[in-house]
């Protein structure tokens, strides 16, 4: 896959990608894609955090995330909340970039 | 490379900047369960939808002290990595959970037997959506 011009915050994977491999394979698979677009560098002790989500419905998908912070939206009490903290942007094979609006 | 897809014993196991040692058995709980659904003349359920899940994680260890000195309530990440089985790269899978509130710890211990400990966990998310706890490959 092509890399982006600038690197995002997160990516967002259709909940059916790559649905032939089982569960923690397909977080692998996931990974792999992931890793190089996040620049995740595994030296440095850095690694891609996955997790999967069906509801809300809005928010199903597989996720992958460089950051320790897993947040879609603002967390509650932050002024924003509920609202979304990426901004997505459509990449190949229904996958997504989230860049933060902060 | 997907490692083994067999996974043995925890390392790097922490909470709130205390590494735990001596573990025996812990627990990862997405906390999922269904509501369902049946009316009218059904049987049986027709419909089962998750409409809020508790995440927790759940600890066994031999050594009391530690987990004896953690208060409940007391918030702070929790991570642990279970090991693959056959030291593969690519098949630790590590999780991590970044607003844990330790429940509560129970020691016991009987007559010439190692004293045992075990304690539990609720795991927050921050925003009421996003999952309480990722998982990582190593």
């Amino acid at each position: 896959m092509a890399l982006p011009a600038k690197i995002p915050d997160i990516i967002r994977f259709p909940l059916d990608y790559a649905k032939e491999a089982e569960a923690w394979d397909r977080l692998n698979h996931i990974s792999n894609i992931a890793e190089p677009i996040l620049q995740v560098d595994k030296d440095k002790g850095e690694r891609c955090r996955c997790w999967t989500m069906e509801r809300p419905e809005k928010y199903a998908g597989a996720y992958a995330i460089k950051d320790k912070v897993a947040q879609l939206r603002y967390p509650v009490g932050h002024p924003k909340y509920p609202q979304d903290r990426y901004e997505w942007h459509d990449a190949e094979d229904g996958i997504k970039y989230g860049y933060l609006k902060e | 490379m997907p490692g083994s897809n067999l996974n043995v014993n925890w390392e790097d196991v922490a909470f709130d900047g205390v590494t735990l040692i001596r573990v025996n058995t812990m627990s990862w709980d997405k906390g999922g369960s269904l509501l369902t659904y049946k009316g009218d003349g059904n049987m049986f359920d027709v419909a089962a939808v998750v409409v809020a899940q508790k995440p927790k994680a759940t600890i066994a260890t031999s050594n009391p002290g530690q987990l004896m000195a953690f208060t409940p309530g007391q918030h702070g990440v929790l991570t642990a990595t279970n090991k693959d089985a056959e030291g593969l790269s690519g098949g630790d899978i590590i999780y991590e959970a970044a607003d844990a509130v330790f429940e509560n710890p129970a020691h016991q211990a009987g007559h010439a037997a190692f004293g045992t400990v075990s304690g539990s966990w609720q795991l927050l998310s921050s925003d009421g959506i996003t999952p309480a706890f990722t998982m990582s490959r190593a």
